[in-house]
């Protein structure tokens, strides 16, 4: 379950917290051509067919390929499979956890109420409300979730229905306005993430073409960190992305 | 001069001496390229070899400070694990990079080692020179990034050699540009992972002796699905003697940068020059 709310945050959800579903979104703003870019990325967006390398952990070096495009995302490693699908307002995420074993795919539902939103080189319309529900394939949901998107404010909710779910909220407000390749993104942002009955902050700044965030690590047992803490990321403007994720874990992205 | 030869000779100084004006060889080593269907496995695991790798090219004082840092982290997870038997409230480490900071050098350094290189429909090898028949061979250091989509996509999977720069540094100059590079090396925001000043060496046996001790203490403690549990066992294993998979002239340095870095070379290459005046002999994908 985890797994998709990681994904989703390191593929450039800082914003959204554990309501990770949106990722899959389509867009309005994104796509080759476009004017997302900002001077310092020449207009080109995220979109592509991207490999993957990461600080390698295991015996296996896992390499990933993510195909992000203007109506899709897809990642596909040895391990695991991610897509994401939309038809009209809906967004369909699907996470096969186990691959071959659709009994352990777990589904993200994530309904839109379009609002004005430019997430510049990021191919995916993010823009306005969502109502979601993260719930097995076999049926039931595990958590249901609410997220909106706006140039100024970015809060989301989860509510667990099962035991497999948890609950948490988020807040993120803007601070400063920037000129960005991420459009709307660009500026200083204020991130708020209350879990458990304590709320810890991490401050993020959206560049030209890179994105930093407070320092700090979740995964590690850190007690005032956030998810989105300990995140970097780097374009280079052409084929390249790189960064760091828990404020450890490194990673780079090569267009083909 | 024989006839043959003063026609030759004439012939030359008219048209050009072909042996003067044909272009230089490149120098190896190569990426040798194959475009495979069948999925093969992947590489760059973490290992033993690249643990002593790592070390060889970083400050020699890394050695003792992992060791120290290895036995602190350790003592804190036990004390976190057996509350009732410490007074003091010590905090657990709360991430990875507590255990073990110099993961970036560690990544790269198994990326050095893990030819071939292997990724789906892509098989990349590092080779002292290219086969006959090799469909595609490309030079490591070679002074432009190559055009074409496959080339990137090789130096992409083989990233520690496909963007890393060969310097060259004579004498007094050498020595003062390796400190420069090694201490920026060591920066969390710096953009180098690795600097070599030689393809292989050894490690000092008494750090590596109370550095394996530690990371073998530490996988006792640690939980065994913890992350970077390969690393530790890499740790408690790795050999002395470390070694490049290729030859380093004498007057030169091997610079890899940082995995995390790799959409910032510009920077990498303003941490070289800072450092010190050297010739760049080469780099990759610039």
């Amino acid at each position: 379950m985890k797994q998709v709310v990681w994904w989703a945050l390191a593929l450039g959800g800082l914003f959204v917290g554990g309501c990770s579903n949106d990722k899959g979104g389509t867009g309005n703003q994104g796509g080759s051509g476009n004017t997302a870019g900002s001077p310092g990325t020449s207009g080109k967006t995220l979109a592509g067919t991207w490999d993957l390398t990461t600080t390698p952990l295991e015996g296996d070096v896992v390499m990933t390929t993510v195909v992000l495009g203007q109506d899709s995302l897809a990642i596909t490693s040895p391990d695991f499979n991610l897509t994401a699908t939309r038809s009209g307002d809906t967004v369909t995420y699907t996470d096969e956890q186990t691959v071959n074993i659709p009994a352990d795919d777990v589904l993200l539902t994530a309904k839109q109420s379009a609002g004005s939103f430019n997430a510049g080189i990021v191919p995916f319309d993010l823009g306005g409300s969502w109502m979601i529900t993260i719930a097995p394939a076999s049926g039931g949901s595990v958590m249901t979730c609410t997220l909106s998107v706006g140039a100024s404010e970015i809060d989301g909710s989860c509510r667990k229905v099962t035991d497999d779910g948890f609950d948490f909220d988020f807040t993120t407000a803007k601070q400063t306005s920037a000129v960005s390749s991420f459009g709307d993104l660009g500026g200083t942002w204020l991130h708020t993430w209350t879990q458990n009955g304590s709320a810890n902050t991490c401050a993020l700044d959206f560049g030209d073409a890179s994105i930093k965030t407070c320092p700090g690590t979740l995964a590690g047992g850190g007690s005032s960190a956030t998810p989105v803490s300990g995140i970097t990321f780097d374009f280079d403007g052409a084929d390249t992305v790189s960064g760091t994720l828990q404020g450890w874990a490194e990673f780079s992205a090569t267009r083909r | 001069m024989p006839r043959r030869g003063a026609a030759a000779f004439v012939q030359c100084v008219a048209l050009g001496c072909a042996t003067h004006h044909a272009p230089p060889v490149p120098a190896g080593p190569f990426l040798a390229i194959e475009q495979r269907t069948a999925p093969l496995p992947a590489s760059s695991a973490p290992n033993a070899a690249a643990v002593s790798l790592a070390f060889g090219a970083l400050p020699p004082e890394t050695l003792g400070r992992v060791h120290r840092h290895l036995a602190e982290a350790t003592t804190r997870a036990v004390r976190r694990a057996l509350p009732a038997l410490f007074l003091d409230d010590e905090p657990a480490p709360s991430s990875y990079a507590d255990v073990l900071p110099d993961i970036p050098a560690l990544t790269a350094a198994a990326n050095l080692l893990g030819s071939p290189w292997n990724a789906e429909g892509i098989s990349v090898a590092l080779v002292p020179r290219c086969a006959p028949n090799a469909s595609t061979c490309i030079p490591l250091f070679a002074p432009e990034e190559p055009a074409d989509a496959l080339g990137r996509r090789a130096r992409a999977l083989a990233w520690a050699f496909g963007h890393a720069a060969l310097l060259r540094a004579p004498g007094d100059a050498r020595a003062r540009l390796l400190e420069e590079l090694r201490r920026a090396a060591l920066r969390s925001s710096g953009t180098i992972a690795l600097v070599f000043d030689a393809d292989h060496g050894t490690l000092d046996d008494a750090e590596l002796g109370g550095l394996e001790a530690d990371a073998r203490r530490a996988l006792a403690h640690w939980p065994a699905d913890a992350p970077g549990q390969a690393w530790l066992g890499a740790l408690a294993a790795a050999p002395g003697a470390w070694r490049l998979p290729f030859a380093l002239g004498p007057d030169e340095l091997f610079v890899v940068p940082r995995l995390s870095a790799l959409a910032r070379l510009r920077d990498f290459d303003a941490e070289l020059a800072r450092a010190g005046n050297s010739e760049r002999l080469g780099s990759a994908a610039r």
